[in-house]
């Protein structure tokens, strides 16, 4: 239960690009061809390791339809992390990206990781969008891109652990005052400090009562 | 404020200037002035006033709420001005509280109607959420903060709903509040506190991002700071909050729990030991309360209605419980009820062992830890905890914390067979364990019980029946364990024979009609049902002595007050189950064989109770039984749990047990009585078809009538009488044994019981034979007649078959014949047709020949006509024949008809 950092993503993207499926299959390891649509936001969360860290993913769902936007614009400004999830079947999915990317400047605290997703992979004979097209958004607005299929699970674990690995980077060079939690990391046991720490896994944490609180 | 008020209106007066206006005409000049006064004094001098008039004076409310224009307007132009802005919205909160004078205000709630008014108008939110605000042009002011908060808390209490969606409509609307939940000014935040509270309470869009914006943490945290559970009334508003961001979210509760926050909340129940021993402060208890609600809300499943997502909400609950015990939360709980006699507030300890039983119920794991639980008992000794809850469900002086100890118990031993066979095992009687144990409460859990269950006293005793009902129930084991553990070295005998005593003690005491005496036999005849039902032994001890049966009889038909429909029908239930468990095929699995020579039959019962009652004063009785509210509003879940309050009847009494009729029987119990009902009619509708008025076994009941299910019945009644003859030479060898020992009187008795049963024995087994004879030759008649009409029916097969044939026959001719006669028809035109071209185109030097053509041509003609007519004459024989074999001549006509229509064409 004890963990270094504690990363808060958010998922977002229009509506039926497979951001749920993205989330379970991270999650639970496993894919639900049928999904209901999300209403409103969903919540998952599950621990990874970077650098025999403890890291404590907490991910929010978003519904991508247009009608919740304004109950998910409330979510960036807490995300230490966000995947922007377009489908490679769906090319007007694609086009909205941009939209989708003003919307988390305007509203995200601007140090928030965006990792672009390309997501369906396994659907190569209906592929919409070339994998340099996306390549190509990335590099234009600054993003992490990685094709998935949460179907297959093909890059659903990097997608988030690089996500993670940026953030937890971005910590080391000193970008964000972990003390102010409103960047959505918080410290929690075995950081070692702000960071550069060498707690071990398997290492007891330091005893630090209710740090959790 | 008030002072200053006198002071403003002594000067107002002194002035001149308000003399005879009213509250309301006042709001208006001063609504006026800060509208168009044109200097800012001026304007703020008169917020400041609006502002006194507005305090506790429902009037001045009522006139302000037209003049909300002109203040929204003065706070979007005046923004800068701290002052202003502070003093409108103050005036505005001020306008929107419900004051006590209000209550004394003739009319419609100005408060209300204000509060009502302002939500309405879409621009308030953003406005208000915007001077929360940090940042350069945000009053940094602590008081613009405050009032935001109280005029938006106000608002909340008008109509949640509407300003719900309002803060969802505004960009970063829950974020901003959410911030204030970090304010470093105490005030500002325990508004906060209210304000999320209203705007939580149901909506899950909410409750989720105020959990992402940290929620759970600043909760946490103000608790922390706050001492706990020992805080103030802070401490119960951020529980309540707590509540409210679970409620029904399964995301925010897999957060809570995830993220590693129940550790943190656990603490909310750990007390101090000892700090609370003589007394329990108000504030506190309430504070517990509110935590173990939220408790039970974490280990409850949200109701269905909310989502169709059962199946993860059951998952969620048992995920939940898991953790909270794993922290263990039951410890905290066992302390707050029965450590050390428990905390000294009886509303704390009854939702602490509610809250046990939530937790515990239907998990084994769970249910074990109780079971090693040990708590300190008051005499600061180690106690096991289910013994110390005994205690409490026997001797509690609430109704209400008994129940819930009951509860306890029950939540234990439900679908917990290890559990119910451990507390089965300690009902040895005292002399083999008499020696206390540590010290601590004397004896066992299971000596306690029976201690009370054979005392004097009725309440007790209901309670005790209660408890042990739970202990048996399903479980063959552990009913036969009780009944061994509690006969062996007893000289009174087993603890079942005890209860049947104790019923007829009850009896002859004459005072059954009183409610804890009839609450007593109630709880006994329950228990007594249970026990028996499925289990050979505890029928054979139940119905061994000679005076049980009798007795049983008198209470079906006695009379106990208030409760003589459910004892009578109870009673009833009783005799049903002993009717019909010894109605079965004897497959008993007892203990001493020999120890029950006089078994008395099924059937026999039924007889007694045709006998003695009447089978339609009978059934009678189990029908008003079901009918009974208890009955049919029975709990869907397992009684004494959910429903803790005790029926109307029993709240005067106050002595009476606690466990009240409403939760005493579940619906799993109601369902099972109505079959048993269906069971007994059946058993009494074969046993009554019998002119003898024997019943037969409940399983050939239904069957009798039919002859191939004779064999069945054959079978089963030769089972029967070889039954009865080993009962009667039982009852033979046994009435030569007594014969040898006649000298001693107290067997009389017996023996002429035993007599009896041996003469009912052999006339039965007579009567039986007779029937075997009948039935055989009934069996015989019917396998001649079966054969008779089998041949018939081969033979009428056989004739049918005939019948068709020959139709088919004439059917064919018929349709050679039309054949015929339609060819001959198309040869007749063709030559028709032919004569005339010829005479026409050869002319007269033709004409001989053409008239010898013609004389060829009509002879032939009538020859045809000739052999149309014999068609005819055909056709109208075979019509005839046809129609005698009741065939559709027409019908059949038509059909050859258009089948020879048809080939022309092909």
């Amino acid at each position: 239960m004890s963990y270094a950092y504690l990363f808060k993503y958010i998922i977002i993207g229009d509506t039926g690009v497979g951001k749920s499926c993205l989330l379970l299959q991270f999650t639970d390891k496993r894919f639900q061809p049928v999904h209901d649509l999300t209403i409103g936001v969903e919540f998952g969360a599950r621990m990874i390791n970077i650098d025999g860290k403890q890291i404590k993913l907490q991910i929010w769902d978003t519904a991508g339809q247009e009608s919740f936007r304004s109950i998910t614009r409330s979510y960036y400004r807490g995300a230490a992390g966000a995947l922007l999830v377009y489908d490679i079947t769906r090319r007007e999915t694609f086009n909205h990206l941009a939209s989708w990317l003003e919307d988390a400047r305007q509203h995200a605290n601007p140090n928030m990781t965006i990792m672009l997703i390309g997501n369906k992979s396994d659907l190569t004979h209906r592929r919409a969008v070339t994998t340099e097209e996306g390549e190509q958004f990335a590099k234009e607005h600054g993003l992490v891109f990685l094709e998935t299929s949460a179907k297959t699970a093909h890059n659903v674990e990097e997608a988030f652990i690089n996500t993670a690995r940026k953030i937890y980077e971005k910590i080391e060079q000193g970008v964000f005052d972990v003390s102010n939690e409103s960047y959505g990391i918080k410290v929690g046991y075995g950081a070692g400090g702000q960071a550069g720490g060498t707690v071990r896994p398997g290492e007891a944490a330091p005893a630090k009562s209710s740090s959790c609180c | 404020m008030n002072i200053l008020r006198v002071a403003k209106g002594v000067g107002g007066f002194i002035a001149g200037s308000d003399v005879g206006r009213s509250d309301s005409q006042r709001v208006e000049a001063l609504l006026q002035r800060i509208s168009d006064g044109a200097l800012p004094e001026e304007r703020q001098d008169a917020v400041a006033e609006l502002r006194d008039v507005l305090q506790s004076n429902p009037e001045a409310q009522q006139a302000v709420g037209s003049g909300f224009p002109v203040l929204l307007n003065a706070l979007k132009t005046e923004r800068g001005d701290q002052e202003m802005t502070r003093g409108i919205l103050e005036s505005l909160a001020l306008a929107v509280q419900p004051n006590e004078r209000s209550s004394r205000w003739q009319g419609a709630d100005p408060a209300a109607i204000n509060a009502e008014l302002l939500a309405k108008n879409d621009e308030v939110v953003p406005l208000l959420l915007a001077f929360l605000k940090d940042g350069p042009q945000a009053a940094s002011n602590f008081y613009v903060r405050y009032h935001t908060v109280q005029l938006l808390t106000a608002l909340a209490a008008g109509g949640p709903y509407r300003l719900q969606k309002a803060i969802l409509a505004a960009p970063m609307g829950v974020v901003q509040l959410m911030d204030l939940l970090g304010d470093s000014h105490e005030v500002v935040r325990n508004e906060a506190v209210l304000l999320l509270m209203s705007l939580t309470k149901s909506s899950p869009d909410i409750q989720k991002i105020a959990a992402f914006e940290g929620a759970f943490e600043h909760i946490l945290k103000i608790l922390k700071e706050e001492d706990w559970v020992m805080g103030g009334i802070i401490v119960q508003d951020c529980l309540d909050l707590l509540s409210h961001l679970l409620q029904n979210n399964i995301g925010n509760q897999l957060m809570f729990r995830e993220v590693g926050h129940l550790s943190a909340f656990v603490k909310v129940l750990q007390l101090p030991a000892d700090r609370y021993r003589r007394s329990l402060p108000k504030q506190v208890g309430i504070n517990l309360a509110a935590a173990m609600s939220t408790t039970q809300l974490l280990s409850t499943p949200a109701a269905p209605s909310s989502g169709g997502q059962e199946k993860q909400q059951q998952e969620c609950a048992l995920a939940n419980k898991a953790a909270l015990v794993k922290l263990g939360i039951l410890e905290s709980l066992l302390a707050l009820a029965v450590g050390s006699g428990g905390i000294p507030s009886c509303p704390v300890r009854t939702q602490a062992l509610a809250c046990i039983a939530k937790l515990i119920k239907g998990v084994p794991p769970h249910q074990a830890k109780l079971g090693d639980a040990k708590v300190t008992a008051a005499s600061s000794a180690s106690t096991p905890a289910l013994q110390a809850i005994l205690q409490v469900a026997l001797s509690a002086n609430d109704p209400a914390e008994a129940t819930a100890a009951a509860g306890v118990i029950a939540g234990f031993c439900e679908e917990y067979r290890e559990g119910q066979q451990m507390l089965a095992a300690t009902f040895t009687p005292p002399t083999e364990l008499s020696t206390p144990q540590q010290g601590g409460i004397e004896g066992t859990f299971g000596s306690q019980l029976a201690a009370s269950l054979t005392g004097l006293r009725p309440s007790p005793m209901a309670r005790a029946a209660g408890l042990l009902h739970h202990v048996v129930l399903n479980n063959a084991a552990s009913k036969q364990a009780v009944l061994q553990a509690s006969s062996a070295g007893a000289r009174e005998g087993s603890l079942l024979v005890r209860c049947c005593r104790q019923l007829a003690n009850m009896l002859a005491s004459g005072q059954q009609g009183e409610p804890p005496v009839s609450l007593a036999v109630m709880m006994l005849l329950r228990l007594l049902i249970t026990w028996a039902h499925d289990c050979a032994p505890a029928l054979e001890a139940l119905l061994a002595p000679p005076g049980h049966l009798p007795m049983l009889l008198e209470l079906a038909q006695k009379r106990f007050g208030e409760r003589t429909a459910i004892v009578n029908g109870l009673a009833a239930a009783l005799l049903g189950v002993c009717a019909m468990e010894l109605s079965q095929p004897i497959t008993c699995l007892s203990s001493d064989p020999s120890a029950s020579p006089e078994r008395i039959a099924g059937n026999t019962v039924l007889e007694i109770i045709g006998s003695r009652i009447g089978m339609a004063s009978y059934f009678s009785r189990i029908d008003a039984l079901l009918q009974r509210p208890e009955f049919a509003q029975a709990p869907g879940k397992t009684p004494g749990t959910d429903n803790t309050a005790p029926s109307k009847g029993e709240q005067g009494t106050g002595t009476v047990g606690a466990l009240a009729a409403p939760s005493i029987f579940d619906a799993a119990y109601v369902r099972w009585l109505s079959q048993l009902k269906d069971r007994m009619h059946k058993l009494a509708m074969s046993g009554l078809r019998r002119p003898s008025g024997e019943g037969l076994p409940a399983a050939n009941g239904d069957s009798a009538e039919q002859p191939q299910d004779d064999q069945g019945t054959i079978t089963a009644l030769q089972r029967e009488i070889d039954a009865l003859k080993t009962q009667l030479r039982r009852a033979h060898e046994e009435k030569e044994l007594r014969s040898k020992q006649q000298s001693n009187p107290a067997h009389e008795q017996e023996l002429q019981t035993a007599r009896a049963h041996a003469q009912q024995a052999a006339a039965a087994s007579a009567q039986h034979v007779k029937e075997l004879t009948a039935l055989k030759g009934q069996l015989q008649q019917a396998e001649q007649e079966a054969v008779r009409w089998r041949s018939a029916a081969n033979q009428a097969q056989a004739t049918a078959a005939k019948l068709e044939a020959d139709m088919e026959g004439l059917g064919t001719a018929y349709n050679m014949l039309e054949t015929h006669s339609h060819e001959v028809e198309a040869r007749l035109q063709e030559l028709e047709s032919t004569g005339v071209s010829s005479s026409k185109g050869k002319g007269a030097e033709d004409g001989k020949t053409a008239a010898e053509d013609d004389e060829e041509d009509s002879s032939g003609l009538d020859d045809l006509l000739v052999c149309l007519g014999q068609e005819e004459q055909k056709v109208a024989i075979l019509r005839a024949r046809l129609e005698d074999l009741g065939v559709d001549v027409d019908e059949l006509l038509e059909a050859i008809g258009d089948r020879e229509d048809d080939p022309p064409d092909a």
